[in-house]
């Protein structure tokens, strides 16, 4: 482990018992029943899917079958399916069945289970495409999902295809000519078929492969577990029952049927996204983990930012405090000069790797920590603003540094700083849209979650804009009226 | 400063020399200066006299020289640094009140941060000086809905608040518009009668000879003259100072 990684874990260290008290999603175990957490990525159908809240499908369906015969409770959790293997990997979570095709790479990270179905690839055209063959691989747009087998087919064999987070995404892209065909796996094709009149499987299957539950190779014991169960339901016919059962489950589709104009059918699309299977309860509940995140992060924020500006403005003044300035600056330059995604995944995989924390607990310390690096230099800032004179003043009045600077310098650095840092709240509000990437259900992914149950784009991702929007002007009025009080009470 | 003795200097100033780079600003400066002494320094812009006053409480520290109060030395990054800058209050040019606070505030925050008096003593103080400079009025005023004249006022009651043995003036009417002068001059007269040892900054040349009891006139970081105003300015030594002290006077015509 290198040393910045162990010193973020000491970080962590500090910050997690301070934010613990913070959380309103516990961690705590339930009962004394063992717990087996799945991972999969459930935008992919039949496979795995969220229906009327509950992440269900063919994976989900078997995996509860065999805790349910092993005495287990089942913890199922949605991720992108390219962090699906390194969660089991990392020891996140203790299974991972998201429609995983058995491969020798993949076998080197984790063990695969017996499979429990074969699957083939399918090439999915719009009808309007006119005659297609496996040859226009080469030549066209290929659309696929990024990690599968669709993926890796295509690359090896025929071109760089456009890779989408998930099976709806791939075929929005397909109705929308963003690509001319697209390589996904059989079952979710045809369940996409099935709700997409437009669209048509060409016949001929590409790759045959099987899908298989993936399970740390440090557990032996649950790997055996799995196979024992699956050799007893394949023998018993509960296996087939079960794909059978999950595969109409899916292809009924909720949409309500529509005949005449425009309006009727914005109407049933408004209806299917948002009041069908009470869709709009993603919205909602998105929006809550949004501003929770959010406000404990700008708070985490402001506390490092405090702390780091102190630092910093008392090196430029004073030429004291090198080595603390220089941790300070190092801070600034990796935090600023990295993506907050990739911090994000950073403190998920690396940091907390081995920990069952909150998804709540890892966003707010991964935006705080981000937002602090940029809340220190606006406060920063606002304190080397001010006039000299200020410090000068304090000092001859026989105050001392930390005197002059608690009473003095800080109380007028944050008057000013006071619409930065609002600003600094609204602009991280946006930014923990990308909590879906590690499976927070925030509002951006609640509006993925509905469009992977509806093949929907446009509704739920206007819908999820518009909320945004509105909350942004929201507050920036309150920061406008905030700042607008400031200057009143300035000149007075 | 346990030495009570009224005779003996309360600063005892050696060789002082403070440098900005390349430029020497203090160029080997040493004076005494008594208790109740009221001393005028002069001298034209960038001769020095505004850094050599800022280095007397340590807002400059010299490169070399020492400083001597009450008998006791000074030294720069010492604890007791503080605790002599509550004896000696500054006044500047641009007042640098303090935004965020009250008149009264602005006043009482020094005395009650240094342990120096209670709530009640400092709250006494600030009304008492308020009320000997006329702003009794202001006391829950915001510095900025003051004028400059009133922002100065308030300047050296901040620093009077502390009570100080010595109070530093850096051109404290520079800043003023010229019908704001008088007010703050009047102030700084009272405390001269009052006997209040004083090292005053300034270009006020006839308010200088009407009250120093020693001028100094500096240039290039040197003391080039010193003496009564009679001396420095009616009897000056060679046509340099001369001309400076007729430029002076030409520029207020």
């Amino acid at each position: 482990m290198s040393l910045k990684s162990k010193m973020l874990r000491v970080l962590a260290a500090v910050l997690v018992p301070s934010l613990m008290l913070a959380m309103v999603s516990g961690c705590g175990k339930s009962g004394k029943k063992r717990t087996l957490v799945m991972v999969c990525n459930a935008a992919f159908p039949p496979f795995e899917l969220v229906r009327e809240g509950e992440i269900g499908g063919i994976d989900p369906d078997i995996v509860r079958e065999i805790c349910e015969r092993n005495d287990y409770e089942l913890k199922i959790e949605d991720m992108p399916f390219g962090s699906v293997i390194a969660a089991v990997q990392t020891g996140k979570a203790d299974v991972a069945a998201s429609g995983i095709t058995v491969t020798d790479e993949r076998r080197k990270m984790i063990d695969f289970t017996d499979p429990y179905v074969t699957a083939r690839q399918r090439i999915m055209v719009r009808k309007d495409a006119g005659e297609f063959s496996i040859e226009c691989l080469d030549t066209n747009l290929i659309g696929v999902q990024e990690g599968t087998t669709g993926d890796m087919f295509v690359t090896k064999h025929y071109r760089e295809p456009e890779r989408y987070k998930n099976v709806p995404e791939v075929v929005q892209a397909l109705k929308t000519r963003k690509v001319n065909a697209v390589v996904v796996d059989e079952e979710p094709a045809r369940a996409e078929a099935a709700a997409n009149p437009d669209l048509v499987l060409l016949s001929v299957p590409l790759a045959t492969e099987d899908y298989a539950f993936g399970i740390s190779k440090r557990r032996p014991d649950l790997l055996n577990m799995f196979n024992v169960t699956l050799r007893q339901m394949k023998a018993d016919g509960t296996l087939d029952r079960i794909i059978a059962e999950a595969r109409i489950r899916c292809a009924s589709n909720d949409a309500d049927a529509f005949d005449g104009g425009l309006l009727d059918r914005i109407k049933a699309d408004f209806k299917l996204n948002f009041v069908n299977g009470n869709r709009y309860r993603y919205l909602l509940n998105g929006f809550g983990v949004t501003m929770l995140v959010t406000v404990l992060s700008v708070l985490l924020g402001i506390l490092l930012g405090f702390l780091v500006a102190i630092v910093r403005s008392t090196h430029d003044m004073t030429g004291t405090h090198v080595v603390a300035d220089a941790v300070c600056r190092c801070y600034l330059v990796v935090i600023r000069g990295t993506p907050v995604v990739i911090q994000l995944l950073i403190i998920y995989f690396v940091i907390f790797c081995s920990l069952d924390v909150s998804k709540i607990l890892v966003a707010v310390t991964a935006f705080g920590i981000n937002s602090g690096a940029y809340t220190a230099e606006i406060i920063r800032a606002g304190i080397m603003s001010l006039d000299r004179g200020q410090i000068e003043a304090g000092r001859s009045l026989g105050l001392s540094y930390r005197q002059t600077m608690l009473r003095v310098i800080l109380p007028q650095a944050l008057r000013n700083v006071l619409p930065a840092l609002g600003n600094e709240f609204i602009v991280l509000l946006k930014e923990t849209s990308v909590s879906g990437f590690i499976a927070l259900e925030d509002l951006a992914k609640g509006g993925d979650i509905i469009r992977s149950q509806t093949y929907n784009a446009f509704l739920p991702l206007m819908a999820v804009a518009v909320i945004y929007l509105a909350v942004v002007m929201f507050f920036s009025r309150l920061l406008g009226n905030l700042e607008r009080g400031l200057q009143k009470k300035n000149r007075k | 400063m346990e030495n009570t003795d009224n005779t003996a200097p309360l600063f005892k100033i050696r060789n002082i020399v403070k440098r900005f780079g390349s430029v020497t600003a203090v160029d080997d400066v040493s004076l005494d200066i008594r208790r109740g002494e009221a001393l005028f320094i002069v001298g034209s812009s960038g001769s020095g006299k505004s850094t050599f006053l800022r280095c007397l409480n340590f807002l400059e520290i010299p490169d070399s020289g020492t400083i001597r109060f009450d008998g006791a030395e000074v030294a720069a990054g010492d604890r007791t640094l503080d605790a002599y800058r509550s004896l000696v209050g500054m006044v500047f040019q641009h007042f640098n009140l303090f935004p965020h606070l009250t008149v009264r505030r602005n006043i009482t925050l020094a005395p009650l941060l240094t342990g120096r008096m209670t709530p009640e003593e400092a709250d006494d103080t600030a009304s008492t000086l308020l009320r000997r400079v006329g702003l009794a009025d202001k006391s829950e005023s915001y510095p900025d809905q003051l004028s400059g004249g009133q922002k100065q006022r308030i300047a050296i009651v901040r620093a009077l608040a502390m009570r100080p043995e010595a109070l530093l003036f850096d051109e404290p009417t520079s800043a003023l518009d010229p019908e704001m002068v008088g007010e703050v001059l009047g102030v700084m007269r009272e405390l001269v009668k009052d006997g209040m040892t004083m090292a005053v900054v300034t270009h006020e040349i006839d308010f200088a000879c009407e009250l120093a009891d020693r001028m100094i006139f500096m240039e290039k970081g040197r003391i080039r003259a010193q003496g009564t105003p009679d001396e420095v300015v009616r009897h000056p030594a060679d046509s340099r100072i001369a001309e400076f002290f007729t430029r002076l006077a030409d520029k207020r015509r």
